[in-house]
């Protein structure tokens, strides 16, 4: 399965460009769609979902055109929305069959034995008869992806699975996502929370203003950060002054001062030493020094908050 | 589309909405309510109404006609509810993403809410099977069942989710979407569903729905385009909720195709309410032509159909019929044409005279043929023709409002109209539809009352290959497959009936009574197993009474009773003085008597046995039997007018102001036979006159002013109402007057004749005027007499021309009004035996004369101490007496003294046609009375003094400028002036039942008045609402002050009023005077009808005040506010 997205461009009523001329392929295995608050992930993710239409521009699904193909698309399709929520009514079980039917299954028998051995494998067959809406939160997610699995389908969409979780159930989720879809099917995971991609992804995209900004493995990404990363231990004045000058990642308490973990092209000044990165550290390398965009995205966000008020 | 999907859509549906909360509230609330209508009026239980039960389809349609309102504002609810559900919740995205189109999602959902109401429904229709199966008298039908399901409840269920789902897309907001559905569905209940011959009332709750037994369905075709029509509208605003659904489409050409599949649903959809609507407008246009052609061909010159023998067979719907007709030209003038009529749809194949073929032309209903006819010449005519009846043509001079409109009283039942029946299965033809060619047509929509009856020697022959039954008048006889009708004397029209009946007959004397149901609707037998032997009995009792009572006798040698479907309609018209359920020789019934008063006999049989236990007396079941028997006939046959209930057992007095009866005339009243049917009065001036005399000569003698009970209780009923009218309106303008109420203008009608009769009564006829008018018809019956004629014949037997007296009775348009005061009983001896005079003066201040009808009575009291529940005032009248008759010239003063040979107890004075309010005054007579010498009686002229102001004596009434009412919260609003209902009679009917909150004007004898005995009333209240007497004082000094008692007693139990003598009730006055003010109280259950003194106080000149205030000595306690009167004592302070 691959995923063509050819110029894409969404422009909402009133002028907001969520999407601008986005162009991104995408293979079978774990996709990564990161980008900070605002940078249109799910508008793409709803877009990619039909859930709404482009203005512009097209998404290929192998050979099938989201402005042609909708039913062949959909069939293809599982998705888990971000704010997901159940019917009050329906019982754990009830809420798989009604999907696996609408995803095609037929006979009662046998979408049966399809949503016990998937409550098995996210772990809810004990919970089958449940209130959907009376599990925990960590169980409502496994539900929610469950049923995004159910039908077994090729494109699975995920938007920001695993906020509000603990890292237990965060683990969880992700080990289930790997195992349980199929192997030749695209996961397209909508994060913010770095960690989320580093840990399954093979391939990532960085959205920021509704373009693409990077596009490439975490470890190309990670690689473009090498050397930017700073360690340094600071006494209390000292931290005040250095958080004028670098974004700073980490602060750890010590004897005597901090030990904290900036990025900057170079520290003057501080003893410091430079340290391997991971992603997040990458992912803010990127967005404060490669898109010099984080104070006007701050701005931004002040902006809309102001407005909101 | 796939069908995997939808049914993956709706069986969620289903559960998510059998889940709800919402829904299963209203769903047992649902089958709650059914359930208790059903008990309280079509099961087996006290209080079941037959007409309810009577049809097989009742209970069913019933059962449907609720549910179907029910499910529509469940569906209102939680269409709103699944929208908004899928609006909020990204539950709906995970489903939006699936492979299912657009199409099936909405079809699912539709087809999963339509699932869980059918299921519902199917509960209802269930309990409705198991109550008409187990504890009720209707018959199961289980093909209505399914057919109330099929074509009521689902088209209505598809449209409500149609609108529903659709306005919600569009609104966008659940409450106001609400508001809108709820509003329309009331619209339509209330206003829409009447409008356009139902083509709005998506519930079809207006549209004739009730099977007949015999004829199936009153009108399937019209029933069936309107039903299909919703449902096809209902499914195009479903297929445009898919378009406007905010999921993108899985086709994006798809939307084109779902805009033109929902345009065309709605466009043919629409298009059958249009072609519905137009069906009728083009009966409208029909109708306006039939009568069109009446009014250019109608004259005054016609022949007169004097023989007519017609030979008919039926072929499916057509009919094939022979005409042979003998015409007459009685009049002066020669006719140069003559016009017969024939329906319009039967085409006359060939006419011909003894000479061979006649020319003629059609025009409509309307046959011109060219025949010169000299008077006195007969003609003998030969018309062949056939064709299809059209009911089109009948009952031409009935509005499109009342023709149209298919309600039975407030049933919610509607049997539809139906006005001739050609089928297989049955056959029934009346004059209306005019199945033979006449010469004078059945209705003259120009001049109503101008309509002749000729009276024609009639024979009917009927080929009958098929073995019906054929019932029509004259004495029947078969040769071979044909039947033959002869008639012995001349009638004024024919009729014939065939169907699949059983025959039950008996002979009473030389008459054969026989009555005719359909096979396998003996529903009464069963229930008279005792009285076979004493039936006979029974019947000659109920006769010959009938017979005394009217006068006449019965003309005829047989009275068939034959049941006719219960879709065949027929209307109370004035000028015709009988139904058509009522021809000659024949009463046509309705299936099961389903519309007759005491149709149930069983149920009928239920109430005597109740009511003798409650007394404590046994009965016999053979007297039981002959109760019913009794009753039934008197009710259903011999009453001229039928009492029925206000209010439907849906609405129960919701929108009435009083909780009572009400009075209609009765269509199986049987007197036309007697009278009606058997001569016309023919005057051209006077056309009314055939009718007025018939309703003079039906007037039972014993009867003081055509009364009955329901006249004398209290506020306006339709007599009341007729008086009122003729207070401006002359009786020439009421003839014209199409917007009356038949019950109003039968009263009226009445009034005028009984007016007429005792206006000649007046001049001590030496002869007895009934028994002349009795021997003068009998020596006319069956034909045409001449009002002159009549005149002629009285002129010589009483030396009074009625021509004198008619052109002013006819033209008058004041009436007058008579005060009467003085009311004084004496003790005289007469030959040695104890007489009693009773005197009385009176004044008429108008320029009108008036009669006053002057009868004394004996027995029970009047008004205040007899009003022992319904009935006692009536039974208190002494029958056997009637009533003195005294003309009261314009602008005089009389006295009146009138002689009784036993004890009186009260006075009832009848003021005919008078401004008098209640028409009928009441008198109770002193029981001590004084000894007089003077014997004579009659009218004297009188004394004015009686009725000279006297400023000693101040009386301030309710009517006077004096009194006003102080009401605490004006702007209150009744349920009907938000409905805007307005009624627009002055006074109200007293409502014991459920008393209004509110002052309410009534008339009735218990209060005082000089010519309008009226007052008001309310519930005892808090003592915010008052009532205030003012009065100019003119001479200071003290006087006593009394106030009339208005209070009655009324033992109707569990009501207001106090319901038993011991019931402790006072009303609060407060009087303003000199020194202050003082608060009175005066114990209303005592002397009542009476001024009762409260006091003596000194009022200085100037304004006096007396306030009544609402507040009672018990909660249950009504407050009458009616007169107050100051009378001079002294001037010593």
């Amino acid at each position: 399965m691959q995923i063509k997205i050819q110029h894409l461009s969404k422009i909402y009523p009133g002028g907001k460009k969520a999407l601008d001329k986005l162009n991104l392929e995408i293979e079978s295995g774990m996709f990564g769609l990161l980008g900070p608050n605002g940078a249109g992930k799910t508008t793409l993710m709803r877009i990619m979902t039909l859930l709404q239409d482009s203005s512009s521009g097209t998404i290929l699904y192998d050979n099938y055109d989201i402005s042609r193909d909708r039913k062949e698309i959909r069939a293809l399709l599982g998705y888990l929305p971000q704010d997901f929520r159940f019917f009050e009514k329906l019982k754990t079980w009830e809420f798989l069959d009604y999907g696996a039917g609408l995803a095609g299954i037929r006979g009662k028998r046998q979408r049966g034995e399809v949503v016990d051995e998937m409550l098995r494998k996210v772990g809810l067959f004990e919970v089958r008869d449940r209130w959907a809406n009376r599990l925990s939160g960590g169980m409502k997610r496994r539900l929610g992806i469950a049923q995004a699995l159910i039908g077994q389908p090729k494109v699975i969409i995920v938007d920001e699975p695993t906020t509000g979780l603990d890292p237990e159930e965060r683990i969880r989720f992700r080990n289930i996502l790997s195992e349980v879809s199929d192997k030749d099917a695209v996961i397209i995971l909508s994060t913010h929370i770095v960690g989320d991609i580093s840990s399954t992804c093979k391939k990532l995209a960085l959205l920021n203003r509704g373009e693409l900004k990077f596009e490439g493995s975490p470890d190309e990404m990670i690689a473009l950060a090498r050397g930017k990363v700073w360690e340094i231990f600071v006494t209390d004045l000292e931290y005040e002054e250095i958080k004028e000058k670098y974004p700073i990642i980490s602060t750890i308490p010590s004897d005597g001062g901090m030990e904290i973990q900036v990025v900057a092209e170079s520290v003057e000044g501080y003893s410091c030493k430079a340290i391997d990165p991971n992603l997040e550290h990458a992912y803010v390398y990127y967005m404060d020094f490669l898109l010099k965009d984080k104070l006007n995205m701050q701005a931004d966000a002040i902006r809309e908050t102001a407005l909101a008020l | 589309m796939t069908l995997h999907n939808i049914s993956s859509v709706s069986r969620y549906e289903v559960k998510l909405l059998r889940r709800s909360w919402l829904f299963r509230i209203f769903a047992m609330l649902s089958l709650v309510v059914i359930t208790v209508l059903h008990l309280g009026s079509q099961a087996n239980m006290d209080s079941y109404q037959w007409n309810m039960v009577a049809l097989s389809s009742s209970i069913p349609f019933v059962n449907i006609y609720i549910f179907n309102i029910a499910q529509s504002i469940i569906a209102i609810f939680l269409a709103g509810d699944f929208m908004k559900r899928d609006k909020k919740l990204d539950t709906a995205e995970v489903i939006y993403v699936r492979p299912m189109s657009n199409t099936d999602y909405i079809a699912g959902k539709t087809w999963g809410v339509i699932r869980v109401f059918v299921t519902l429904n199917l509960v209802a229709l269930v309990i409705a099977a198991f109550i008409n199966i187990f504890a009720s008298e209707s018959a199961f039908n289980p093909w209505a069942y399914f057919f109330y399901l099929l074509t009521l409840s689902i088209p209505s269920l598809v449209f409500v989710l149609g609108v529903s789902f659709l306005i919600m897309n569009l609104v966008k907001n659940q409450a106001i979407t609400l508001i809108l559905l709820l509003g329309y569905v009331i619209a339509t209940l209330v206003y829409l569903g009447e409008e356009a011959w139902g083509a709005f009332d998506f519930f079809a709750v207006t549209l004739p729905n009730l099977f007949s037994d015999v004829t199936g369905h009153p009108d399937l075709s019209h029933y069936l385009v309107q039903r299909v029509s919703f449902f096809l509208v209902g499914t195009g605003l479903l297929t445009f909720t898919v378009v406007l659904m905010k999921r993108l489409p899985q086709h994006p050409r798809r939307q084109v195709v779902l805009n033109v599949l929902g345009s065309l649903l709605l466009v043919v959809g629409v298009a059958g309410s249009v072609l519905y609507v137009a069906d009728y407008r083009h009966k409208d246009a029909a109708r306006a032509g039939y009568v069109e052609k009446y009014r250019k061909y109608i004259a005054p010159d016609m022949g007169t159909l004097t023989d007519a023998r017609v030979k008919l067979q039926q072929e499916g719907k057509r009919i094939v019929a022979q005409a042979r007709l003998t015409v007459e030209n009685q009049g002066s003038v020669s006719l140069q044409s003559l016009l017969l009529y024939l329906n319009p749809s039967l085409d006359v194949i060939r006419l011909s005279g003894v000479n061979g073929e006649i020319p003629f032309r059609r025009d409509g209903q309307v046959i011109i043929v060219e025949q010169t006819l000299h008077p006195r010449e007969q003609v003998e005519l030969q018309v062949d023709y056939s064709g299809e009846v059209s009911e089109e043509i009948c009952y031409l001079d009935v509005s499109d409002e009342e023709f149209y409109n298919t309600k039975t009283g407030n049933s919610v039942l509607r049997y539809g109209k139906r006005y001739a029946f050609v089928g297989d299965d049955f056959t029934l033809l009346t004059p209306e539809s005019i199945w033979y060619p006449v010469v004078t047509p059945p209705v003259n929509p120009v001049s109503l009352y101008n309509v002749r009856k000729d009276f024609t020697r009639f024979a009917l022959q009927v080929v009958n290959p098929r073995q019906a039954v054929v019932i029509s008048q004259g004495s029947p006889r078969q040769v071979g497959d044909t039947l033959f009708f002869d008639n012995d004397q001349p009638l004024p029209s024919m009729s014939l009936v065939m169907g699949d009946y059983e025959r039950k007959a008996m002979m009473l004397d030389s008459l054969e009574i026989a009555l005719y149901c359909f096979k396998g609707h003996d529903y009464f037998s069963e229930d008279f197993t005792h009285i076979a032997d004493t039936l006979p009995s029974v019947l000659r009792w109920a006769r010959d009474d009938y017979e005394i009572r009217k006068n006449r006798d019965y003309p005829f040698k047989r009275l068939l009773l034959v049941e006719t479907p219960i879709s065949f309609a027929t209307y109370v018209r004035n000028w015709k003085g009988a139904s058509d359920y009522v021809q000659p020789e024949i009463v046509l019934l309705p299936e099961l008597g389903a519309t007759l008063p005491n149709g149930s006999f069983k149920l009928a049989k239920r109430r005597v046995q109740e009511w003798e236990r409650r007394g404590n007396r046994s009965i016999e079941e053979i007297d039981i039997e002959m109760r019913v028997v009794r009753e039934f006939i008197q009710n259903a046959l011999l009453s001229e007018n039928t009492f029925t209930g206000e209010g439907n057992l849906f609405v129960p007095n919701l929108l009435n102001d009083a909780p009572g009866w009400s009075s209609k005339l009765n269509k199986y009243d049987i007197s036309p036979l007697f009278f009606n049917h058997v001569t016309f009065i023919r005057s051209d001036d006077f056309p009314v006159m055939d009718v007025l005399m018939n309703v003079m000569l039906k007037q039972e003698t014993t009867t003081g002013g055509g009364g009955g009970w329901m006249r004398q209780f209290s506020g306006m009923n339709d007599a009341q109402r007729a008086a009122e009218y003729l207070m401006n309106k002359s009786f020439e303008q009421a003839i014209m007057d199409e917007t009356m109420l038949p019950e109003v203008f039968y009263e009226l009608l009445k009034l005028k004749a009984t007016y007429l009769k005792n206006y000649i009564l007046t001049y001590r006829v030496s002869q007895d005027f009934a028994v002349f008018m009795k021997e003068f018809i009998l020596k006319r019956q069956f034909s045409t007499v001449s009002f002159a004629d009549l005149n002629n014949e009285f002129m010589e037997s009483f030396n009074i021309n009625l021509m004198d007296l008619i052109p002013e009775w006819y033209t008058v348009n004041r009436t007058p009004l008579f005060i009467i005061r003085g009311v004084n009983s004496e003790e005289t001896t007469i030959d040695d035996y104890t007489r009693y005079i009773i005197s009385f003066h009176v004044y008429n201040p108008t320029p009108v004369e008036g009669i006053l009808s002057v009868r004394v009575e004996g027995g029970r009291g009047f008004g205040g101490g007899g009003f022992g529940g319904f009935g006692a005032f009536g039974m208190s009248m002494s029958m056997d007496q009637p009533p003195a008759q005294f003309l009261i010239p314009a602008n005089s003063y009389k006295k009146i003294r009138v002689l009784s040979d036993n004890r009186p107890n009260n006075l009832s004075v009848g003021t005919n046609i008078a401004q008098n309010l209640p028409s009928e005054v009441g008198v109770r007579l002193p029981r001590m009375r004084q000894i007089t010498t003077d014997t004579t009686t009659g009218i004297f002229n009188g004394d004015s003094t009686f009725f000279m102001y006297d400023p000693k004596e101040i009386t301030v009434d309710n009517e006077d400028k004096g009194f006003r009412l102080i009401e605490s919260n004006q702007k209150k609003h009744t349920l009907q002036s938000l409905l805007h209902i307005t009624t627009e009679d002055r006074y109200k009917n007293m409502n014991f039942w459920m008393p209004p909150s509110r002052w309410t004007a009534t008339v009735g004898n218990n209060f005082h008045g000089d010519y309008i005995k009226s007052g008001y009333y309310k519930r005892a209240g808090s003592g915010q609402n008052m009532a205030e007497w003012l009065a100019n004082i003119s001479l200071p000094g003290f006087y006593d002050i009394y106030v009339y008692n208005s209070m009655i007693e009324f033992r109707g139990g569990g009501g207001f009023g106090g319901g038993r003598n011991e019931d402790e009730m006072h009303q609060y006055y407060k009087i303003t005077h000199a020194d202050g003010e003082d608060e009175v109280s005066v114990q209303t259950n005592e002397d009542r009808q009476t001024w009762v003194p409260v006091g003596s106080f000194y009022f200085s000149e100037g304004d006096a005040k007396i306030t009544l205030v609402d507040k009672g000595f018990n909660p249950r306690q009504l407050i009458f506010a009616d007169a107050v009167r100051w009378v001079y004592k002294n001037n010593q302070k």
